[in-house]
């Protein structure tokens, strides 16, 4: 599924979403094992030029256009021991996929290219365990979280591969970890943690301090049950995988409640939003509707992608108008995996530190007081869809 | 085929049969030594440790000797092993050869223990208790092998390559259903043969009171057997039972982690208990219907055939169907693979009615209805409650039928703490095992309510 902001190309079978950020779902893709289908996509990652890569459970990576056709692939190179699993793309433009039963992290060029590899197995500061996913900052530094043996964020430097920071330990309490799944880093370099058997999401600064947690285990809007996955839009916004709950759910700014896209199922889905306005996910044209979701891709144009397990990619698309929230639309892929589903997390909290009140682009951000939505200034390329 | 892994299948279930096999031979000699009301509370012992989930066991031995296990500083022994497979499916089924080695010696006799007071200990076991038992081990043994072998989820939790994963592999990321289906003749063929082997068998529960007093067998068979018997039932016994309940209880994050699991996962708790409790019923009320029917050995292949092939099976009878991705499809491959047990147990229960109280209630003008509910069912009730409650806990447990089948948003416990511990110990597996138990006794609880609310009505009228 691919929930998009921009007026992404929309195909006749796209059905509505009545979403106050997202405007209709396309699917990519089918099951199977040939070009264009997938079998357990486990996640995604999307390049510069916003084509889609997607690994699925047979270690296959392939490459998407925009409007969603298959372009390439290649195979990982070793599979024996277990498959892929979190991708991101670091500032070079490269695809980075981390390998957790090789204890390793794979750069690949966009071309399918094995340009950079690195990782060594062991529990000392620097070596990996069981890498799970992984995301990079805007300085190349990149960020790996594993658990098992240790629950823990490493952060390794663009240069060198060096590791340069380590943070958390096995716990319930700020900063400790019970399976830390997904991993991402916004625009001011903080660090936000997926901690999924803890139903709730954490943030770092960009030297491992910790800063904020969100969410606690439920199934109602802000709640999460085991998110496995969180991506940070350059507005700050904030989507989560949840694979207790079969859903995506967005984060304001704030770290408030947006409202809930999914559920498990193939039915039309309720999106609930923090004014009660309830809207219905329209039908999707597979058998299967969002059962489980695992990662997100977030990008600066408001598009987000909740894969189906088994099944196709959906795309979600934004509203081509003002958005309803803050600055501009992100992109945001979330895969599904089995047993893994989509959630919601967070709760009301105070604003962030340096959370800046224009974006990098120009965008005037607003939060969301007392949980009214007010639509932005007309800025340039403000909900637009530009990415 | 790939001959490496259907190798490694065959030696843990090899190892796994001679290990539970001698062992529970064994605790059978010691229980034989008992009086009746240790002896009871032993039995009880055993059959809780058939019962308990599998996930229970391997969490507390994951959390022991695990790769932060507590024990492994001391015990450098590796869970994740072939070795580690074979322990956990051993202490899962060791009760299997001492229920059936127990009714086997059902029909001891003192007079053929006492007949010569100079066969003890080792002459006694090769010459009288031995044949007396051989062919209900022999039956515990094929029982346990296919159980082994067709077993899914303690392998793949420890990360051990067997067989049934294989098949599990090439059916959901290979999508070779065709390679699945032709490699997986080993894994119907050893449930066939083992339906050949049982079709004769005749097994009963064994006498909880014993038919020779514990005085007589403990001293036949002498003191050092019986010393050297009764150490490996204790040891068992604690490893089994108390070990995994008492590692459940006193970890304080087991409870902690409770509140977290009903808020972030009610609909797992439900659909576990609905699954089962809705299978357990179905397959009781199949049972009443058909227990004249001449199914009983069919019945079984479906239950001694691996979950995977199961769940497989339905969906390709099922696929198109508006069955098809919801939750009758799991109830009924459940019925399907557990009415065995029931059905067995059903038509047992009704072929010992006591067909003159039926003739003369009959005479007397009952028929029908009025006929089952007055007379053939009081006669059964016992029976069927524990037929309906044995289904109950084994679709409780089930992950490798429901693997494949299950709806979205259908997720049971099991399924949950199978994935959880894919990757090792996990605290919150304990709050789901918790909960899993008290599911498991839910039933009998309620039972004993109802029943003390009748007694206590009946007093009072």
């Amino acid at each position: 599924m691919v929930i998009s902001s921009p007026p992404a190309p929309r195909t006749p079978n796209s059905p509505d979403l009545h979403s106050r950020v997202f405007s209709h779902v396309e699917v990519i893709g089918a099951r199977g094992t040939g070009l264009g289908q997938f079998t357990k996509p486990r996640s995604l990652a999307l390049d510069r030029d916003d084509n889609l890569f997607v690994v699925d459970l047979t270690g296959r990576v392939q490459k998407f256009s925009p409007g969603g056709e298959v372009l390439s692939s290649w195979r990982m190179p070793e599979t024996d021991l277990g498959k892929p699993k979190g991708m991101c793309r670091d500032t070079n433009g490269n695809i980075v996929i981390v390998e957790p039963h090789y204890q390793r992290v794979n750069h690949f060029a966009p071309d399918g290219t094995l340009v950079e590899q690195w990782g060594a197995h062991g529990t000392n500061g620097g070596q990996l365990v069981l890498p799970r996913s992984v995301a990079a900052n805007r300085h190349g530094d990149i960020f790996v979280s594993e658990y098992t043996t240790v629950d823990r964020v490493q952060g390794f430097s663009a240069n060198g591969r060096k590791p340069i920071l380590l943070f958390g330990k096995p716990g319930t309490g700020n900063g400790e970890f019970n399976r830390a799944e997904g991993l991402d880093v916004d625009a001011q370099d903080r660090i936000y943690v997926a901690d999924s058997c803890n139903h709730r999401i954490q943030i770092f600064s960009r030297d491992g301090k910790w800063l904020k947690t969100y969410g606690k285990a439920g199934r109602g809007l802000g709640e999460l049950s085991y998110p496995f996955d969180v991506r940070v839009d350059r507005a700050g916004r904030q989507y989560v995988c949840e694979f207790g709950n079969s859903r995506i759910q967005v984060f304001g700014t704030n770290n408030e409640p947006l409202e809930i896209i999914g559920g498990p199922g193939e039915q039309a889905r309720t999106v609930q939003q923090p004014l009660g306005h309830r809207a219905r996910f329209a039908r999707q044209p597979v058998r299967r509707g969002c059962r489980e979701s695992s990662s997100a891709e977030a990008r600066g144009d408001a598009e987000a992608f909740l894969w189906n397990f088994g099944r196709a990619a959906n795309r979600l698309t934004p509203h081509p108008g003002p958005l309803p929230v803050e600055g501009r639309g992100s992109r945001v892929g979330c895969t599904s995996r089995f047993g893994r589903h989509c959630a919601a997390f967070g709760s009301f909290g105070p604003a962030l530190p340096d959370l800046p009140k224009r974006s990098e682009r120009g965008e005037t951000i607003c939060g969301i007081p007392n949980r009214s939505s007010r639509p932005l200034s007309p800025q340039r390329g403000e909900g637009r869809g530009e990415g | 085929m790939n001959l490496p892994l259907l190798l490694n299948s065959l030696i843990v279930s090899s190892l796994t049969t001679l290990l539970a096999g001698a062992m529970g031979f064994l605790v059978a000699l010691a229980l034989g030594t008992c009086e009746s009301r240790v002896r009871k509370l032993l039995l009880l012992a055993a059959v809780i440790a058939l019962v308990l989930p599998p996930f229970l066991v391997t969490n507390c031995w994951l959390e022991l000797l695990g790769n932060n296990g507590a024990w492994r500083g001391w015990l450098p022994l590796n869970i994740y092993s072939l070795g580690g497979t074979v322990w956990l499916l051993t202490l899962l089924t060791w009760p299997l050869t001492t229920l059936l080695t127990l009714s086997a010696w059902s029909r001891l006799e003192a007079p053929q223990l006492e007949a010569d007071s100079m066969i003890r200990g080792w002459p006694l076991i090769r010459g009288l208790l031995w044949p007396m038992a051989r062919g209900a081990v022999g039956q515990a043994a094929v029982l346990t092998f296919v159980l082994a072998l067709n077993n899914f989820a303690v392998p793949v939790i420890l990360q051990v390559r067997v067989f049934p994963e294989e098949l599990w592999l090439a059916f959901t990321t290979r999508l070779d259903e065709a390679g699945a289906w032709a490699a997986a003749w080993p894994l119907m063929v050893a449930p066939a043969l083992g339906l050949l082997l049982l079709r004769r068998a005749n097994v009963s529960w064994p006498n909880r009171d014993g038919a020779v007093s514990g005085e007589i067998f403990r001293r036949q068979l002498g003191r050092g057997w019986f010393l050297g018997c009764a150490v490996v039932t204790v040891l068992l016994l604690l490893l089994s039972v108390a070990l995994p309940l008492q590692q459940l209880a006193a970890s304080s994050r087991t409870w902690t982690e409770l509140p977290n699991l009903f808020r972030a996962a009610p609909d797992t708790i439900w659909n576990s208990f609905a699954f089962a409790a809705a299978t357990a019923s179905l397959c009781v009320v199949i049972g009443l219907v058909s227990w004249r029917l001449r199914i009983g050995l069919l019945l079984w292949l479906p239950f001694l055939v691996p979950g995977v092939l199961l769940g497989r099976s339905m969906i390709a009878l099922f696929k198109g169907t508006p069955v098809y991705g919801t939750a009758t499809l799991v109830v009924l491959a459940f019925a399907l693979r557990y009415l065995a047990l029931a059905w067995t147990a059903i038509a047992h229960a009704r072929s010992a009615v006591d067909r003159d109280v039926v003739d003369a209630a009959r005479v007397s003008g009952a028929s029908g209805w009025p006929l089952f509910r007055r007379i053939v069912w009081p006669q059964i009730a016992s029976q069927v409650a524990a037929a309906w409650y044995v289904t109950y806990l084994l679709c409780l447990w089930d992950v490798e039928t429901l693997v494949l089948i299950y709806p979205p948003g259908g997720e049971t416990l099991a399924l949950r703490i199978f994935n959880l511990l894919h990757y090792g110990h996990n605290a919150q597996v304990n709050a789901m095992c918790v909960t899993l138990l008290a599911l498991a006794v839910a039933p009998l609880a309620a039972w004993s309510a109802w029943r003390g609310w009748m007694s206590g009505r009946r007093m009072t009228q």
